[in-house]
């Protein structure tokens, strides 16, 4: 289980400080106007304009995320924590703020392509395994393999090793590494998914709701395999998800997002033993 | 139409209509523009260069880019040979033969060595050509891409950046599912280690004999309007993992007309052969003028 072991040592190789570091990230659906501040936001109740209409879907959001940390971002639907996942995967450009990976510039204004980017910084795991870019055609494997033919790896069976190592630790029939993607269920999708992203572990990972539409038994099983893997990862995960479960489960960190604004932030114990904002304590009293 | 007793001919359409027929069949106009864009695709090896494809009196798709490649470029000194899956003397090879020799009044050869423009369908000859020859190839399908970027911008945009990872992907998923390439003939390959090319539908033995020929290669692909060029000497290799070369075919015996365990060789069965269930019959070579000329050599040699 090479994924899973130790990660190469790069100590002294890598800068020092956090490895995502996310700075005033602001995004807005409409024109905007000058009362867009007064009238929404967790103090107003609404993230839409009364007077323009715009929708204000992340607000001047701030945080930092450690080397081998992971960062849980929680918050109701329509908080913005999707909004913020998508700015920071350069699906939606940001109308101000900054993302720095490791220090190296911001990367919301990189030169490289996209896609280019979302092969070797910042690499995405789809709420939907199916709908993520993933060929429904290709054999489970293939998909896997695709990150690893992207930076050049061109020797099958060592690929074909890599990907059959990986695919095994997180538990993937390897009576069904060959069969089309479109065959598989959807955890077991999610699962090549996850697969996908690690197989060439990026600086910045990011989960949307990993284990949403997953019956809870195949939920238990994917968020033990998410765990183990993001231990043994140097970069920094970010995780977007509503339920307490998962964060409690994965994140050694959490933000709380509502109407577009991190309303709390603080390490897991404390923001769900001890909430200080009133959503927070109504998020955390509904649901355990 | 003039009085003719025979077939009609183009000339004889044109002199009905009190007009003369254009030089090998397409309008002066027509071929300077074919030419500029086959000394574009020779200036970016192995680039697709769209041009407006004619009608043709071929169906599309039956060599028609290929046929106006060498009537833009043939002359009345030209000794044109036209083979058809090697074999000089195929319904098709024979049509667009006389149809190049009529319109343009140059001679024909099945002869490679005399030849001067060489069209083919999906064969490179086996006699080795020289610089001052030329090889059109008809061309099917231009874009290598196409089976796994089905958009033409994605593709478009996969050939700018230099980023091939797809076509990567569909050989790995071929070696993954079915143990190796699936495609027996049209492997795509890697022009000056820069530009993704689809060499037509030739076989491995011919891909593996694309590297730094020393003649022109012109690709013409009619139904997609697309032009494509390998000036001599262009490093050509194809698309192939580290631990998995391309191989080339390997017959089910030496050729029964010439005994060559070297060439290319495909089974002749008969229509019987195949219908009894005996399977295939026996194994002979494709290129039938090297074949021919081995043979004389060796009755020579008697």
């Amino acid at each position: 289980m090479s994924l899973l072991a130790a990660p190469p040592d790069t100590t002294g190789l890598l800068p020092p400080g956090p490895v995502l570091t996310v700075r005033g990230i602001s995004r807005r659906f409409g024109p905007g106007c000058p009362r867009c501040a007064e009238l929404t936001g967790s103090d107003a109740g609404t993230n839409r304009c009364a007077a323009c209409g715009t929708v204000v879907g992340v607000r001047r959001a701030s945080f930092e995320v450690g080397p081998g940390e992971v960062l849980g971002i929680l918050g109701e639907s329509g908080s913005g924590k999707t909004t913020l996942l998508r700015t920071l995967h350069l699906d939606l450009r940001p109308d101000v703020g900054s993302c720095v990976v490791r220090g190296e510039g911001d990367l919301l204004r990189s030169d490289r392509p996209a896609e280019e980017l979302h092969r070797s910084v910042v690499v995405m795991v789809h709420q939907n395994a199916l709908a993520a870019g993933l060929h429904p055609k290709l054999a489970a494997e293939s998909n896997v393999a695709e990150r690893l033919l992207a930076v050049g790896w061109r020797d099958v069976d060592a690929i074909h090793e890599r990907v059959r190592e990986l695919l095994v630790a997180l538990e993937v029939d390897p009576a069904r590494h060959r069969d089309p993607l479109a065959t598989f269920s959807g955890g077991m999708a999610q699962r090549v998914q996850l697969a996908r992203a690690l197989v060439e572990p990026p600086p910045v990972l990011l989960l949307d709701e990993p284990t949403t539409g997953l019956d809870p038994s195949v939920q238990a099983g994917l968020l033990e395999a998410v765990q183990r893997v993001t231990d043994a990862v140097e970069g920094a995960t970010v995780v977007v998800t509503h339920d307490l479960g998962v964060v409690r489960v994965l994140a050694g960190r959490v933000v709380v997002m509502h109407h577009g604004e991190i309303v709390e932030e603080g390490v897991v114990d404390q923001i769900l033993e001890d909430p200080r904002h009133p959503y927070t304590q109504l998020l955390v009293s509904s649901r355990l | 139409m003039t009085a003719q007793t025979g077939t009609p001919t183009v000339a004889g359409l044109a002199a009905a209509h009190g007009r003369t027929q254009a030089y090998a069949y397409l309008d002066e106009a027509s071929k300077r523009e074919i030419r500029r864009a086959l000394l574009k695709a020779l200036a970016i090896p192995g680039w697709q260069v769209p041009f407006a494809s004619r009608e043709m009196p071929v169906a599309r798709g039956w060599g028609s880019g290929g046929l106006q490649i060498t009537l833009s470029l043939v002359g009345p000194a030209d000794t044109v040979k036209v083979i058809d899956q090697g074999d000089d003397s195929s319904v098709n090879a024979e049509a667009m033969r006389n149809l190049v020799v009529e319109t343009a009044g140059c001679a024909a050869t099945t002869d490679t060595r005399a030849a001067t423009i060489v069209q083919s369908r999906h064969r490179i000859p086996e006699t080795p050509m020289r610089p001052d020859q030329l090889l059109v190839l008809q061309l099917p399908h231009p874009e290598p891409l196409r089976r796994v970027v089905p958009d033409e911008v994605a593709s478009l945009r996969h050939h700018a950046g230099g980023d091939y990872t797809p076509a990567w992907l569909d050989l790995y998923d071929d070696e993954v599912r079915h143990g190796g390439p699936r495609s027996g003939a049209d492997h795509p390959v890697l022009v000056e280690e820069r530009t993704l090319m689809s060499p037509s539908p030739i076989p491995r033995h011919d891909v593996l004999r694309l590297d730094r020929l020393p003649f022109p290669v012109l690709l013409g692909a009619g139904r997609r309007a697309r032009v494509t060029a390998l000036p001599p000497f262009t490093r050509v290799r194809p698309l192939t993992y580290g631990d998995r070369p391309l191989r080339p075919e390997q017959g089910g015996g030496p050729c029964v007309l010439c005994g060559s365990a070297t060439s290319y060789r495909v089974p002749s069965a008969s229509r019987f052969e195949l219908t009894s269930g005996e399977g295939v019959g026996a194994w002979r070579c494709s290129d039938s003028d090297a074949c021919a000329r081995r043979r004389t050599r060796e009755e020579a040699g008697r």
